[in-house]
C-alpha cells in the first residue's frame, strides 16, 4: 500500500512541474518578453491583401475576343483602432464616393475578417485619381484592382457563352461554367505589415502573384456566326411581314464541319446584350416593342430546346428501310395526295398527287404517304434504331448521370444545362400502329437542331459520329497550350455506300427544287421540314401557329464541308428556311461581298 | 448511505471544477463576439450560448453521475469496450471530416459527436477494471501483454483517424495506471525507452513531409510566418502582449481583431492569456493544478483499486492535456489539436471530461471509512 501511496505522490509532484514548466514560459514570455510583443502586436499588424485572378479569355477561331476581363476598382477600409481616426476617414472618403457614412460604416461593421478591409464601393478610375491624391489623409484606405467579365461582341454568341456571377466570381451558366476551372485562375494575395495607424510598414512581407485564367480558343467563325444570325433574323421578319406567320420570332442555326464535328456557328434567336445578362428589363428595351414575351428564353435554342422536325427527319426512316431491306431504292409507292395507313389517315402536302415515287423521288417532294409506308414496314421498333444510329435518341432515367449524354455527345456545355430530344414512347400510354406512321415523317417527337447537325454530318461523311464540339483549344494566360481538343469519333454506323448514295441523291434532288440554291457553283444536298406541333393543329386563332419550318442539308454535295440545319419556329414551310441556308453558304465559301473574304 | 455520500463528498474538487468551467464558458463568449464583447452582447453569440447549455448539462450529468456507486461500472466493462471501438471504427467510414482528419459523426443537426473524447473516459473505466482485477500481477513481462493490447486496439484506431494527439493520452492514461498499478522500475524503463524509439522511427520513415513540418514547426515558427507559423505566431503576441495584468476581459486586441484562427476551440488559452495577463493566466493554472492534486488526492483515499485507478487515469488525462494544449499557444510543445478540458468550445470533450470527473467524485464520495 505504501508503495501505491508514494507513486500517487509522485504524480501530483508531476503536475506540480507541469504547473511550474507552464508559469515558467509563460513569465518569459509575458513578464521578460512582454514589452516586445505589445510592440508586435500594435505596430506590426499584418493586413492581407487579395489580389483577384483576371478571368481568362475567350476567342473565336478567327481570333476576335468574345469575353474579356477588363479591371474595375473597389474601394475598400481596412479596420482601425483608434475609431476617431476612422471616423475622420469615414467622413472624408464619404466625400469622393456616393456612399453615405452610416452605409460605409455598416460595410465596416459587417466585415467578419478584421485584418482584410472591408469593401465599401465600386469606383471609376476617375475617382481612383481623385482618392489617391487625398491618400495621405485616410491611411486605412485600400483601392483594390476588381477584374470583372466584359463581352465586347454583345450579343454575338451570347446563349451558349453564358454568364458569370460576378459576386462569387464563378461562370454559371453555358462556356463559363463547364469550363469555369479553366477560366477561374488563380487569386493572389500579398501580406504588408502596418503600423497602428494602419500606414504599410516595408515591402510586403509575403506575396503570391495571381495567376490569370486560361484562355478558351473556340471552332466558332465569328463572321460565319454574325452572317448567320443576321439572315435567320432578317428571315424570320420576312415571314412576319410577308407571309402571315405572325409568331415569327425565334429560331437557331447550326453549322457544323461534317468531318470533324467542330461547331463553326451557333445561332440562337432572339438573342441579348450578354453585358446584361440576366437583365430582362434590358433586353425587352433592346428588341422590337411587338415581340411577345415567350420569344426571349434564356434557352439556347440549339440544344435546351427540343422541337418537332417534320420531313427534315425522312432520311432516318429512309436508311432504315434500305439498310433492313424494308424497302429498295428502286420500289415504287403510289402517293396519290391521300391514303390511310395503319388506320392512320396521311396526306402529301396540299393534297398533291405525286404518282409512284421511288426513294429519291420520295425525297425531293417529301411524299409522306411514301414514308409512312416505309415507317409502317418497319416497326416503330427499327425506326427508334435507326434515332440511335443517328445520335439523336433521349438518354433514359435509369441511365447513370455520366452516361446520359444528350446531344448527339456535345460536352463543351455541361451535361445538367442540355435538354434531350423528346421520345414521343415516354409520354404516350398506348402507341398505336399510326403513331409508327406519324414519326416516319417527323412528328410527335421531338429533337434539338444540335442532333440535327449531327445527323445531317453523318449522311453527309458516310456514318462517323463526331462528336460535336465548339472549344478547340485552351492556352494558360501566356499562350502557352494547357489542353488541345482534336476531333473525336464516338460511333461508326456502316452504313451501305449504294444506300447513302440512294439518300444523298434524293437529297440532292430536293435541294435543287429551290430557288434559294439557284447560280450555285456547286450542288447542294438538303431537305426541307414543316413541323406540326402542339398548337399547329387547330385552327383557333387564339391559339394557333404556323408550322415550324426546317432546312437541314449540306454543301457542296460532292465534297461536304459544312453541315447545316436552320430552325425557324412557328415560320411556316420548311422551304422558307433555305434562305437562311443559302446565306450560311454564300459566307463561307465568299461568293458574296457580304460574305467571306 | 445518502448521509454517508453527503459527508464524504469532495465540496472542494467540485467547487474547483465548477469555477474552471464558468471561467471557460465566459473566456469562449469573449472570444466568439467580434468586435469587442461586453456581458450583454455575449449573450446574443450562438457559440456562447451553445457552450453555456452544454457546461450546465455537463455539471448536471457529473452530479449525477458521482451519485452512482462507480463500483457498479465494472460489471459493464466488456459492453463499455466495445461499444467505444465500434463508435471509433464507425467514424473513420461514417464520420466529417475538419482539418484533414476525421473525427466526428454527426447526431441530430446540432451536435456531432467526438468518439475519441467518449473513448477516453470509456478506456479509463475499462483499463481500470482490467488493472484491478485480482490476481494480476506485473511482475513479470508477462503480465504486461494483456492490458498493453488493451488500450493499443482504441490508441491505434484514433491514430488512423489521423489524431496523434488524443491517441497519445492513451499512453499517458495507461502509464500512470500502470504506473501506481506497481510496474517494475525496470519495465518503466524498457517501455519509455521502446516508446522512443518507435517514436523516433516512425517520425523518420512513417510521416509525411508536411506532417513533420507541422510537428517540429513550433520549434521555430518565422520559417513559415504566414503559413504553418501563423497561427503560433498570433498565439505569442496575444499572450506574450497580455504582459502582466492583461488587457482586461474582452479587450484583447488580437482577439477581436481576428487575427487568431480556432481561438475558442484549441487557443482559448491565448485568449486567456492577453485578456488576463500573467496574473490571471498563473492563478487559472494554479487552480487547474490544484483540482488535479485533489483528483490524485481521492486516488489516495479510494476504497478500492478499481477507484483508485480511475482518479489516476483521469488526473493523468487532463494533465496531459493542460501540458500540451497550453504548452501549444506558448510555443513549447507541437500543435496538435488538444482541447483545454473544461475550457475549450465544444460539447464532446466538455461532456466527456465531465463524466470523468463524475467518476472521480463517485471514487471520493463511496470512499470507505467505517475502517478508520
Amino acid at each position: 500500500m505504501n508503495r501505491t501511496h508514494l507513486r500517487i505522490n509522485l504524480l501530483r509532484i508531476v503536475a506540480f512541474f507541469i504547473l511550474a514548466v507552464l508559469v515558467y514560459n509563460l513569465f518569459q514570455l509575458q513578464i521578460i518578453e512582454g514589452k516586445e510583443w505589445v510592440n508586435v502586436a500594435d505596430n506590426n499588424r499584418f493586413r492581407h491583401l487579395i489580389e483577384l485572378a483576371p478571368r481568362g479569355r475567350i476567342f473565336s477561331a478567327d481570333g476576335v475576343e468574345l469575353a474579356a476581363s477588363v479591371p474595375t476598382y473597389v474601394v475598400a477600409l481596412a479596420d482601425e483602432v483608434s475609431k476617431e481616426r476612422q471616423e475622420k476617414t469615414i467622413a472624408m472618403l464619404a466625400q469622393f464616393i456616393e456612399k453615405s457614412e452610416e452605409e460605409i460604416r455598416a460595410k465596416l461593421s459587417k466585415n467578419r475578417r478584421k485584418f482584410e478591409p472591408a469593401v465599401i464601393d465600386t469606383v471609376d478610375f476617375e475617382t481612383v485619381i481623385r482618392l489617391e491624391e487625398n491618400k495621405h489623409l485616410m491611411p486605412s484606405l485600400v483601392i483594390q484592382v476588381v477584374p470583372q467579365r466584359e463581352y465586347p461582341e454583345k450579343d454575338l454568341l451570347a446563349h451558349p457563352l453564358g454568364g458569370v456571377k460576378e459576386s462569387e466570381r464563378r461562370g454559371v451558366a453555358g462556356l463559363e461554367k463547364r469550363w469555369d476551372e479553366y477560366l477561374r485562375g488563380e487569386d493572389g494575395f500579398s501580406v504588408i505589415q502596418v503600423n497602428a495607424d494602419n500606414r504599410p510598414i516595408g515591402d510586403a512581407v509575403n506575396s503570391l502573384p495571381a495567376v490569370p485564367g486560361d484562355n478558351l480558343y473556340l471552332t466558332i467563325d465569328t463572321k460565319l456566326q454574325r452572317a448567320a444570325q443576321n439572315s435567320l433574323r432578317r428571315v424570320l421578319e420576312k415571314q412576319r411581314t410577308q407571309a402571315k406567320a405572325k409568331d415569327a420570332w425565334a429560331g437557331a442555326v447550326v453549322v457544323i464541319d461534317p468531318n470533324t464535328g467542330r461547331i463553326l456557328a451557333s445561332v440562337t434567336e432572339p438573342t441579348f446584350d450578354n453585358n446584361y445578362r440576366n437583365n430582362m428589363d434590358k433586353w425587352v428595351e433592346d428588341s422590337p416593342a411587338e415581340m411577345p414575351a415567350w420569344a426571349r428564353t434564356w434557352m439556347d435554342r440549339t440544344y435546351q430546346y427540343p422541337a418537332t422536325v417534320g420531313s427534315t427527319f425522312k432520311m432516318v426512316v429512309g436508311m432504315a428501310g434500305l439498310e433492313t431491306g424494308a424497302i429498295t431504292a428502286s420500289e415504287k409507292i403510289y402517293a396519290g395526295g391521300r391514303a390511310r395507313i395503319n388506320n392512320q389517315p396521311v396526306n402529301d402536302f396540299g393534297f398533291a398527287v405525286h404518282g409512284n415515287v421511288d426513294m429519291r423521288r420520295a425525297l425531293a417532294v417529301s411524299s409522306n404517304i411514301y414514308f409512312g409506308t416505309v415507317g409502317a414496314r418497319l416497326g416503330s421498333e427499327k425506326i427508334y434504331e435507326y434515332i440511335e444510329k443517328f445520335g439523336m435518341s433521349a438518354p433514359t432515367k435509369e441511365q447513370n448521370p455520366e452516361d446520359r449524354i444528350k446531344n448527339a455527345g456535345f460536352d463543351d456545355i455541361s451535361q445538367g444545362e442540355q435538354a434531350s430530344s423528346l421520345d414521343y414512347r415516354r409520354y404516350v400510354k398506348t402507341w398505336v400502329g399510326g403513331n409508327t406512321v406519324q414519326i416516319s415523317y417527323g412528328q410527335l417527337n421531338e429533337f434539338t437542331a444540335l442532333q440535327m447537325a449531327n445527323y445531317v454530318s453523318m449522311l453527309a461523311n458516310g456514318g462517323i459520329h463526331y462528336k460535336p464540339y465548339m472549344v478547340e483549344k485552351i492556352t494558360d494566360y501566356t499562350g502557352s497550350p494547357v489542353e488541345t481538343f482534336t476531333p473525336q469519333v464516338l460511333d461508326v454506323q456502316d452504313f451501305k455506300p449504294e444506300n447513302l448514295k440512294v439518300i444523298r441523291e434524293g437529297m440532292q434532288q430536293s435541294a435543287a427544287r429551290s430557288s434559294f440554291l439557284k447560280g450555285l457553283p456547286f450542288a447542294v444536298a438538303g431537305k426541307t421540314g414543316t413541323a406540326e406541333h402542339q398548337y399547329s393543329g387547330r385552327k383557333n386563332p387564339d391559339t394557333w401557329r404556323d408550322t415550324h419550318s426546317w432546312w437541314v442539308g449540306y454543301a457542296p454535295y460532292d465534297n461536304p464541308e459544312i453541315a447545316i440545319v436552320v430552325f425557324m419556329e412557328y415560320a411556316g414551310v420548311g422551304s422558307r428556311s433555305i434562305e437562311v441556308a443559302r446565306d450560311i453558304i454564300d459566307c463561307y465559301f465568299g461568293l458574296t461581298e457580304g460574305g467571306g473574304e | 448511505m445518502g448521509k454517508k455520500i453527503l459527508r464524504n463528498y469532495d465540496y472542494l474538487l467540485f467547487f474547483t471544477i465548477v469555477i474552471i468551467a464558468i471561467f471557460g464558458v465566459i473566456m469562449v463568449g469573449s472570444s466568439s463576439v467580434s468586435g469587442g464583447a461586453t456581458f450583454t452582447t455575449m449573450f446574443s453569440s450562438r457559440t456562447f450560448i451553445k457552450q453555456l447549455i452544454w457546461a450546465l448539462g455537463g455539471l448536471a450529468g457529473m452530479a449525477a453521475l458521482s451519485f452512482i456507486d462507480y463500483t457498479e461500472w465494472q460489471r459493464f466493462t466488456l459492453p463499455i469496450y466495445l461499444f467505444s471501438l465500434a463508435l471509433l471504427v464507425l467514424v473513420i467510414f461514417k464520420g466529417s471530416s475538419a482539418w484533414g482528419a476525421q473525427r466526428w459523426i454527426a447526431i441530430g443537426p446540432f451536435f456531432n459527436l467526438q468518439p475519441s473524447e467518449l473513448a477516453k473516459v470509456a478506456i479509463i473505466i475499462t483499463f481500470s477494471a482490467l488493472m484491478a482485477k485480482e490476481g494480476r500481477s506485473l511482475d513479470q513481462w508477462t503480465g504486461l501483454v494483456v492490458p498493453l493490447l488493451h488500450v493499443a486496439a482504441p490508441m491505434l484506431v484514433i491514430f488512423l483517424q489521423p489524431d496523434l494527439g488524443t491517441s497519445l493520452i492513451f499512453v499517458a492514461i495507461a502509464g500512470s495506471i500502470l504506473f501506481v498499478a506497481g510496474l517494475r522500475w525496470l519495465h518503466l524503463l524498457f517501455l519509455g525507452g521502446g516508446g522512443i524509439v518507435a517514436a523516433v522511427l516512425g517520425y523518420l520513415f512513417f510521416l509525411r513531409d508536411y506532417q513533420k513540418a507541422r510537428l517540429i514547426i513550433f520549434r521555430d515558427p518565422w520559417q513559415d510566418p504566414l503559413g504553418l507559423g501563423w497561427q503560433i505566431i498570433q498565439s505569442k503576441v496575444a499572450i506574450g502582449s497580455g504582459q502582466f495584468q492583461g488587457r482586461g476581459l474582452f479587450r484583447g486586441t488580437q482577439i477581436q481583431l481576428g487575427f487568431l484562427p480556432a481561438k475558442k476551440t484549441d487557443f482559448i488559452f491565448s485568449v486567456i492569456g492577453e485578456e488576463l495577463g500573467f496574473l490571471g493566466s498563473a492563478i487559472f493554472l494554479l487552480v487547474y493544478v490544484l483540482m488535479i492534486w485533489q483528483v490524485l488526492k481521492v486516488a489516495l483515499e479510494a476504497k478500492d483499486s478499481f477507484g483508485r485507478y480511475i482518479s489516476v487515469g483521469v488526473a493523468a488525462m487532463l494533465s496531459f492535456q493542460l501540458l500540451v494544449n497550453v504548452g501549444m499557444t506558448i510555443s513549447i510543445m507541437p500543435v496538435t489539436g488538444l482541447p483545454l478540458p473544461l475550457v475549450s468550445y465544444g460539447g464532446s470533450s466538455f461532456l466527456a471530461t465531465m463524466l470523468a470527473l463524475g467518476l472521480v467524485l463517485s471514487v471520493a464520495a463511496h470512499k470507505d471509512t467505517s475502517i478508520f
